[in-house]
C-alpha cells in the first residue's frame, strides 16, 4: 500500500526522510539527471563553439560588466546560504519552524537563481568556455555544472515519493557548485582587484 | 502547485537568459558597426594606411604629470608558441600588439573596462581576456592563429614599443614587445608591406637602426 505524504502537509519532511531507497527512486531519477546533463552539455558545447563577442549588456550604476557580474553573483550566494538554513529547517536539522520557512526556502532559490543568469548569459556570450588556466578551467566546468544540477533539481522537485536523500543531495550539489563558481570569479576578484562597485 | 512550481521557475529562468542573450546579440551589433565605422582611424594597420591615415598610438606625454599615468603593462609569450603579446591599459583603453619576431604583427585596440579586454585590430586581429593588478591573460587571434596567453605584469623597461621613420619617401613601421627579461621581439614593415624581423632598440637612448636610418622608439600607449 502506497501514501505519499504531501510536503505541504508535513513541512519538515521528516516523514520521507524514513522512506527506504527503491528502484522506483532510481527510475524516477533518470529523466532529471539527463536532462541536467543536458543542460551542462549544451552549456559548455555553445560556449566553446560560440566566438566569444566580449560584448554584453551592461548595468548602469557600476563601473564595469565584471562587477556587474561579480555583485550578482555575490548577492545570489547570499540567497543560497538563505536556501541551505532554510533546507536544514525543514529537514529538522535546526531549531526553525513555522510556515514561513518553505515559501522563503522557494522564493530565495527563485531569486539566486534568476541573478545568475545575467551573469551566465555574460559569460557564455562574451567570454566562452575559457581553459587557459586551471581557474578559468575550474570556473567554466563549475558554471555549466551547476546550471545542469540545478536544472535536474528542479525536475526532481515534481517527482513525489523519492527517498530522503535525493533532495538534500541534489540541493546540496547545488549549492555547492554555486560557491565553486563564486569563488573561482567572484572571490577571486575581490582578492586579486579588490572590493569595487 | 507543488508540482508546476519548480517547472515555472525553469521555464522563467530560460525566458530572462533568452532576452538577455538577445539584448545582448543586439548590444553587439551595434557595437560591431560602430567599430566599423571607425576603423580606418582606429584598426588600420599601419603598414598598409596610407600616411595622413595612420595614427600611432599617442606617445607617453610628458606634459602630464607622472601621477595621472594610472598605466599598466602586461606582457608576455603566448601559449604553445613563441609569438609575444603584450597590452597596455590606462584610463579604460588598452592597446595591445601580437608579435612573432618575424612575419605576424598585429595591433590591437578597444574598452578595458572592470577587468575585461575587449580588443580589435584588422585585419583579423582580436584579443579578448580579462586583467588584475597582476596578470592579464585570454586569447589573442592573428594571423588566422588563435593563441591564449597569461603574461605578468612587468617593469619598465619592459613593455611594448612602436617607431616610425620616413627613409628615402619610404615609410617604415616597427613595432617590439621586451619581455622582463630583455629578449626583444620585434617585426618592421615598409608601405609595401613585406614584414621582417626588426633589430634591436637601443632601451637608452630609445632609438633603433633600420635600414640605415634611425629610428625614434617610444612606449605604445593606448588613447585617452
Amino acid at each position: 500500500m502506497t501514501w505519499n505524504p504531501d510536503p505541504d502537509e508535513f513541512p519538515t519532511r521528516a516523514v520521507t526522510t524514513m522512506r527506504p531507497a527503491s528502484a522506483s527512486t532510481v527510475t524516477k531519477l533518470i529523466v532529471p539527471l539527463a536532462a541536467g546533463a543536458g543542460v551542462a552539455v549544451v552549456l559548455g558545447v555553445y560556449g566553446k563553439v560560440h566566438t566569444p563577442t566580449g560584448i554584453a549588456v551592461s548595468v548602469a550604476g557600476f563601473s564595469g560588466p565584471l562587477q556587474v557580474k561579480v555583485w550578482l553573483a555575490t548577492v545570489a550566494i547570499v540567497f543560497a546560504v538563505v536556501q541551505l538554513v532554510t533546507a536544514l529547517a525543514m529537514w529538522g536539522k535546526l531549531p526553525l519552524r513555522g510556515a514561513w520557512v518553505s515559501p522563503v526556502h522557494r522564493w530565495s532559490g527563485r531569486i539566486a537563481f534568476v541573478l545568475t543568469i545575467p551573469v551566465v548569459v555574460h559569460c557564455l556570450y562574451a567570454l566562452g568556455f575559457a581553459t587557459y588556466d586551471t581557474r578559468t578551467l575550474a570556473h567554466s566546468l563549475l558554471g555549466c555544472v551547476f546550471f545542469g544540477v540545478f536544472t535536474t533539481k528542479m525536475l526532481v522537485l515534481t517527482k513525489h515519493g523519492l527517498a530522503g536523500w535525493v533532495l538534500p543531495l541534489f540541493g546540496g550539489a547545488v549549492f555547492a557548485a554555486l560557491v565553486g563558481v563564486w569563488a573561482t570569479s567572484a572571490l577571486w576578484f575581490f582578492s586579486t582587484s579588490g572590493v569595487q562597485f | 502547485m507543488s508540482h508546476r512550481g519548480p517547472l515555472l521557475t525553469l521555464l522563467s529562468g530560460a525566458v530572462v537568459a533568452a532576452v538577455l542573450l538577445g539584448l545582448s546579440t543586439q548590444a553587439n551589433t551595434e557595437s560591431t558597426q560602430q567599430t566599423a565605422a571607425r576603423a580606418p582611424s582606429q584598426s588600420t594597420p599601419p603598414a598598409k594606411a596610407s600616411p595622413s591615415a595612420t595614427a600611432p598610438p599617442p606617445i607617453a606625454s610628458s606634459s602630464k604629470p607622472p601621477t595621472e599615468n594610472r598605466k599598466a603593462v602586461f606582457a608576455g609569450r603566448v601559449v604553445g608558441g613563441r609569438a609575444t603579446v603584450a597590452i597596455s591599459v590606462k584610463d579604460g583603453q588598452a592597446v595591445a600588439y601580437y608579435c612573432d619576431g618575424d612575419r605576424t604583427e598585429a595591433w590591437m585596440r578597444g574598452p578595458a573596462t572592470g577587468g575585461d579586454l575587449d580588443l580589435k585590430g584588422a585585419p583579423g586581429g582580436t584579443l579578448t581576456g580579462t586583467f588584475s593588478r597582476t596578470t592579464a591573460s585570454g586569447t589573442v587571434t592573428a594571423g588566422g592563429r588563435e593563441f591564449r596567453f597569461t603574461a605578468p605584469l612587468v617593469k619598465s623597461p619592459a613593455g611594448v614599443y612602436r617607431g616610425t621613420v620616413t627613409i628615402q619617401g619610404a615609410k617604415l613601421v616597427a613595432g617590439w614587445i621586451v619581455l622582463p627579461d630583455g629578449t626583444q621581439v620585434g617585426v618592421f614593415t615598409t608601405d609595401e608591406g613585406n614584414p621582417r624581423p626588426a633589430p634591436r632598440i637601443d632601451l637608452g637612448s630609445k632609438t633603433a637602426t633600420v635600414d640605415g636610418g634611425t629610428m625614434t622608439v617610444t612606449e605604445a600607449e593606448p588613447k585617452a
